[in-house]
């Protein structure tokens, strides 16, 4: 039996059922006198699948009969699996060869027949809610505010293998239509602007007062030759040097500063210097990064020793506080060199910053016009008989309760407010609802507003009531689809969700609802419309993310004793995640094979992560697409560093969590769980024992070989990078092993070698020495890596999980893209002709 | 030779039983084949009702009944908290000594664990739920502990029930998840902040703010009303399939809107005078101890004003080093101590520091006197942690006390660390401690052996 077989074998999905599918062999017995597999199934699995023994966790004793309903084909095609790999029943029970044919013959009928008919009458998805990334893109685009921040606020999903969209998973309780509430509330707060045109002049800080945090970092800051020198002396974290604040008013900014790369004599920190402090020529870069509090990097730049003036617009929510950091900055304990301080010290003298914004587009702002047009604004009073005006908190997210600040009072004056108010909301509700929306609809949500009228609430208010109804309504956070063939404007919505994660465009609508849309060869030229346009990167990211759950790489910090070099290097990190997006970026836009996942000749890099994996020639923090040399462990993601850290908890990597990545994220043929009692391994960083011999022990007991054989060798292959994806030879220790000493410059770290890596195994029945033949090994399983692929972009594309009549077409869609080795915009592209997408 | 699409759920994931194990009569072994689907759908708080009436006669006859539960999610070094030794004469060990005021009020429990439960640290929203095997894709959680309470004896108390979190962290995973979850298996997250707390609970608000608060609940009533009648006329356009979401949608929007009632009708009631102040939260994620402190005090007024009978607190210390003299690192980093020594020294002083506070809000609860006995004695604490030892991330062997409400305690029930005693046992225990008639809960097999009424 071959890896493949075998790892099918564990999915419990067999070869010959898919074949024997694919033929279209014809069903037998479902005539009267034949048993159907709910009787099979009562004869033979009930021993050990009832209420009481449940072997493997697994109940049959409570299932209904196919076609009852989907709730039980879940469990119906893992029964067919189970049984048509020869899995079960177990050895002293197995079925001869004939019964295993009758049986998945009977079942697999029944279970085509049944697609069949679901998909005809009610369709292959259930109704489906927004994800909760999905919520946010549309209202960020429906309110106009592209950095709204709500999906905290709205119901986490329910992921499968890390995809968020899938619609009978999604559950749905009170205090989610609580959180519903809120996040429309917040979101439409930040879209009113209920105050005149503010006026915000250019400022600009001299060294005197870019000192807010002077008390802190005394030490490390300085002002010499009229500028404000920052140098790069371990603190806390990354010590981040607050320069200023922004007004609180979310929008676009432009933050602009004038600095050089320098050096200046640790005499230069003396109380009373005798001397005035003087700056001395530095020989080399200085990477820096803006930032506000809690780390968000706005952008990261190369101070030169010649200086320059560096300067980025970036969105702010409003109040928030800037911040500078070098970017390699090490950590509070660093050794320095010689025990002792440095004489001279590496740093940026900053000779001014200034600050432009927010750059205001129109007064009221867009998102204030999207819900309230352009009535009138007016001073509050007694007088005018209305209600207070409600308070209205601009920013969101983290900062939005310090916001409640009254800013008025100001009220928008509707002199007609039945016609105004049916306009707006007409207007808000279609594009929301993505449909047309009928009279009776907008009647429902304006008698609302009118009622709030006539108990003297502002107008403003009153709408916003109606608005919260919209943002909560079914209509809205559901996508409604109807059985059979999707009508033009639901395929639309279908598309834009796919591959924008939004809404659709005014183009989409038009096609869709002439239908249009419908025909196959605009719909595919939409589809390349769309793929390359920069909003798919939406779509590219959140396929990355929910692939290969990069996300998780600021779930774990690296262990100050173990990787000290590592430690606090938040610049890193966000290389490392920003390589793997570009990577996919890349895959995507220029039809790469999908083989290009586990080698590539390139990658993309910045001189941090060039300097960690050991490429030369890389200057300067921008991402750019390099060359890798011939022999370079380094080329897809398999090996990203990104990959790595997310595979490793911080101090140890275990082949075991790492064999399983690459078998779930990479091949798609997850492991079945490890049985109750199996065991864990201890991680020991003491140095006496490496985690593959632990694993030894544990392959030797017979239950636990049968996996791991398929689980351990990949996680083997791996051993070669350590948690953040550096290549190593040895691991590190605490108590046995050799010192060594890394030189980072100013800096030194200690650290010390343990035990040598053994990379080595055996994958497809073939051995690997290390990782560059692992990849080679890997490479030919291009098709099942394409498999996993579709697979996920089915569910992604439709919100439904692959039924049993799926996976025919999946087949046929991978003989479709064998010739061009399965680029992957060809591979996204291809799930649009599927009956899948355009049926619901 | 074709293969076929295997990233479908039948690799890894058996199927969910019904999520009704209490009111579900246990099937004969051959009665699959008669059935189909007949239990589906029974309301919750319906099956619920005798319980309630149940409860009130327990209520009306002595002293209420209350239940608080701690949770510390990076466990607790195993060495240095089992005893040795079994029985009432069990031999203490270091982090039993500083809970020794309360010896005679506790028991240890060795040997259990939540069956099914593992996935180390993803094990976490299991812990008062028991639903099994957290990790494997699709997975549904179900009703957990408090909830399940609430749910009989809720409406007694202006807070049905109060999920707490403390988690000195500034975010990202290290922020905690929470340990309540609904019937339905939709998390309720817990509140951090100790002063918002206490303002919920003591704080009058003068008559105008009262009079907003109750219209801007009367608003959101009318955003609910108008959103179930969304449904009704959606649901005459809509296959029987969809009508189930669109069913589950109306359902939790009614739901909203009967607390939201609830709410109001308390609105206007007084709050409990309390003769404490406002705390003040801690802003810095570097003293997680003191934020221990702040969290007992209001949960010690919250218990003794009755202003609730239930109380879950999740405890998640992460990765932020704590300012605390000859710790070097934060408390995450050094569960995973990988055995050096060093690490497990430091690791205790954060753990050490951690059961002083819990010994004084023990402490705490014993003063308070009550028509029957004291506070303490009228209140089920369960200490415990989804692992039970974080550096092997294993969910079996998990450190267990249980302390007050009127048990025979004293003694370390000793069960078999090779094959777990179920935990959710000591559920079911605690329930029918609050007067609540179940005799099931999760993957329970009773009641809990060994630990009998005073």
């Amino acid at each position: 039996m071959n890896f493949i077989q075998q790892i099918h074998r564990f999915s419990h999905i067999s070869v010959v059922a898919g074949a024997a599918f694919c033929l279209g062999t014809p069903a037998v017995g479902l005539s009267a006198d034949e048993p159907d597999a709910f009787t099979l199934v009562g004869n033979s699995c009930l021993d050990c699948h009832d209420e009481v023994t449940k072997k493997g966790g697994l109940r049959l004793d409570n299932l209904d009969p196919v076609g009852t309903g989907t709730a039980n084909m879940e469990t119906w095609l893992h029964v067919y699996d189970q049984v048509a790999s020869g899995v079960m029943p177990p050895k002293k029970k197995a079925f001869s060869t004939e019964e295993i044919e009758q049986f998945t013959d009977t079942l697999g009928a029944e279970l085509a027949q049944f697609d069949r008919e679901n998909q005809d009458s009610v369709g292959r998805v259930i109704l489906r809610r927004l994800s909760s990334s999905e919520y946010e893109n549309i209202v960020r685009d429906l309110l106009f505010l592209p950095h709204l921040s709500v999906a905290q606020y709205v119901p986490a999903d329910t992921e499968y293998h890390g995809i968020q969209n899938v619609a009978n998973r999604q559950q749905l309780a009170y205090n989610q239509i609580a959180q519903y509430l809120e996040a429309a509330e917040a979101s439409l707060q930040a879209a009113v602007a209920l105050l005149p045109e503010p006026k915000y002049p250019k400022r600009r800080f001299p060294p005197t007062k870019l000192s807010a945090h002077r008390k802190v970092f005394q030490n490390a800051r300085v002002i010499a030759e009229e500028k404000l020198v920052l140098i790069k002396e371990p603190v806390e974290s990354q010590g981040p040097w607050t320069l200023f604040t922004t007004p609180n008013e979310p929008g676009y900014y432009t933050l602009r500063f004038r600095a050089q790369s320098t050096r200046i004599a640790n005499s230069a920190f003396e109380d009373n210097p005798k001397t005035a402090p003087k700056l001395l020529p530095a020989e080399k870069d200085q990477t820096v990064s803006l930032g506000v509090a809690l780390g968000r990097y706005l952008e990261t730049f190369n101070v030169t020793p010649e200086g320059d003036t560096y300067e980025c617009t970036v969105w702010l929510h409003g109040d928030e506080r800037i911040s500078i950091h070098f970017a390699d900055l090490p950590f509070r304990d660093t050794k320095f060199v010689g025990g002792k301080k440095p004489e001279i010290w590496d740093g940026v003298a900053i000779e001014w910053a200034e600050m432009e914004g927010p750059h205001l587009e129109m007064w009221p702002p867009r998102s204030h016009q999207a819900i309230l047009g352009t009535l009138q604004m007016k001073k509050w009073t007694e007088a005018s008989g209305l209600l207070p005006p409600r308070t209205i908190a601009r920013g969101t997210g983290q900062k939005r309760e310090a916001h409640r600040a009254p800013r008025g009072p100001y009220f928008i004056e509707s002199n007609d407010p039945p016609k105004d108010s049916e306009r707006l909301l007409r207007r808000f509700m279609e594009r929301a609802y993505r449909r047309p929306v009928t009279d009776g609809e907008v009647k429902e949500m304006q008698l609302t507003v009118l009622e709030a009228v006539e108990k003297k609430i502002c107008f403003q208010d009153a709408m916003l009531i109606a608005y919260k109804a919209i943002l909560c309504s079914p209509d809205f956070l559901f996508v409604t689809e109807t059985p059979g063939q999707l009508p033009g404007n639901e395929l639309a919505t279908r598309l834009a969700l796919y591959l924008w994660r939004t809404l659709p465009d005014k183009r989409l609508i038009e096609l869709g609802s002439s239908g249009e849309l419908l025909k196959p060869e605009v719909l595919r030229a939409e589809a390349k419309r769309m793929i390359n346009n920069p909003r798919a990167d939406r779509f590219i990211n959140d396929f990355t993310d929910q692939w290969l759950d990069l996300d998780a790489i600021y779930a774990t910090a690296p262990d100050k004793k173990l990787y000290p070099e590592y430690s606090s290097d938040a610049n890193l990190v966000e290389s490392l995640a920003a390589e793997t997006r570009a990577f996919v970026r890349e895959m995507v836009r220029k039809d790469l094979p999908i083989a290009t996942v586990v080698d590539s000749d390139f990658t993309f890099l910045n001189e941090r992560l060039a300097v960690h994996y050991d490429i030369p020639g890389v200057k300067g923090s921008q991402l750019r697409k390099v060359s890798l040399p011939a022999h370079s462990v380094r080329g897809g993601v398999l090996t990203q560093g990104s990959m790595m850290k997310i595979s490793a908890n911080g101090f140890t990597t275990s082949p075991i969590k790492r064999g399983i990545w690459v078998l779930e994220r990479i091949l798609g043929t997850p492991p079945p769980p490890p049985p109750p009692n199996a065991g864990a391994v201890e991680p020991d960083t003491r140095g006496a024992t490496t985690i593959r011999e632990q694993l030894d022990k544990h392959r030797a007991v017979e239950s636990c070989a049968s996996c791991h054989i398929m689980i351990d060798p990949p996680g083997f292959a791996l051993e070669s990078f350590d948690i953040m994806g550096g290549y190593r030879t040895h691991y590190r220790s605490i108590d046995k092993g050799q010192n060594k000493m890394i030189d980072r410059g100013q800096f030194r770290y200690h650290v010390k070698l343990g035990l040598p890596v053994d990379a080595s195994g055996t994958f497809e029945g073939e051995e690997f020495s290390e990782i560059k033949s692992f990849k080679d090994l890997l490479v030919q399983e291009d098709r099942q890596i394409a498999r996993n692929i579709l697979n996920r972009l089915l569910i992604q594309s439709t919100g439904a999980i692959a039924t049993f009549s799926d996976r025919a077409i999946i087949e046929q869609l991978l003989d479709d893209n064998a010739s061009n080795d399965y680029g992957l915009q060809s591979l996204i592209l291809s799930v649009l002709e599927t009956p899948m997408f355009l049926q619901k | 030779m074709t293969k076929p699409s295997t990233l479908n759920p039948s690799g890894t994931e058996a199927p969910r039983p019904l999520q009704m194990p209490h009111i579900r009569k246990v099937m004969g072994r051959r009665s699959f084949l008669r059935s189909s689907g007949v239990a589906i759908g029974l309301p919750f708080l319906d099956a619920m009702k005798p319980n309630v009436r149940a409860a009130d006669k327990i209520v009306a006859a002595a002293s209420p009944q209350r239940m608080v539960i701690l949770m510390n999610s990076l466990s607790l070094l195993p060495q240095h908290y089992f005893p040795k030794t079994s029985g009432f004469n069990y031999e203490s060990t270091p982090y039993l000594d500083i809970l020794s005021a309360h010896r005679e009020k506790m028991t240890i429990m060795s040997g259990v664990s939540l069956p099914e439960v593992d996935s180390g640290h993803g094990a976490l929203p299991c812990f008062l739920t028991g639903a099994a095997h957290p990790g494997r894709p699709g997975f549904r959680n179900t009703i957990s502990l408090d909830i399940q309470a609430a749910e009989s004896i809720g409406q007694h108390t202006r807070f049905p029930f109060l999920p707490i979190m403390i988690s000195p962290s500034s975010g990202g995973a290290e922020k905690g998840e929470p340990l309540s979850f609904t019937a339905a298996g939709v998390p309720i997250p817990g509140e951090t902040s100790a002063a918002r707390l206490f303002r919920k609970m003591f704080l009058q608000g003068n008559k105008a703010e009262v009079e907003a608060q109750v219209v801007r609940l009367q608003e959101e009533r009318s955003i609910l009303d108008k959103l179930m009648g969304r449904v009704k006329k959606l649901n005459a356009n809509v296959s029987p399939e969809d009508r189930v979401k669109l069913d589950q949608y109306f359902t939790s929007v009614r739901e909203l809107e009967q607390r939201l009632i609830a709410t109001q009708a308390w609105e206007r009631k007084p709050k409990p005078a309390v003769d404490a102040p406002v705390p003040q939260d801690i802003t810095t994620f570097t003293d997680g101890i003191r934020q221990h402190r702040n969290v007992f005090d209001v949960m010690k007024l919250a218990l003794s004003t009755d202003s609730t009978r239930i109380i879950s607190l999740g405890i998640h210390m992460g990765s932020t080093r704590q300012d605390i003299e000859n710790v070097n690192d934060g408390t995450h980093p050094l569960s995973h101590h990988g055995n050096d020594p060093e690490k497990i020294d430091q690791l205790r002083i954060v753990e050490e520091l951690q059961l002083q506070e819990i010994a004084l809000f023990l402490d705490g609860l014993n003063e308070v006197k009550e028509k029957s006995g004291t506070l303490l004695d009228n209140t089920t604490v369960m200490f415990g942690s989804n692992m039970g030892s974080a550096n092997r991330h294993s969910n079996t062997n998990l450190p267990i006390f249980v302390a007050g409400g009127g048990f025979k305690h004293g003694q370390h029930l000793a069960f078999d660390t090779e094959n777990n005693y179920p935990l959710t046992n000591l559920y079911v225990t605690m329930l029918q401690r609050l007067g609540i008639e179940v005799d099931s809960f999760s993957s329970s097999t009773g009641t809990l052996t060994g630990l009998e009424m005073a």
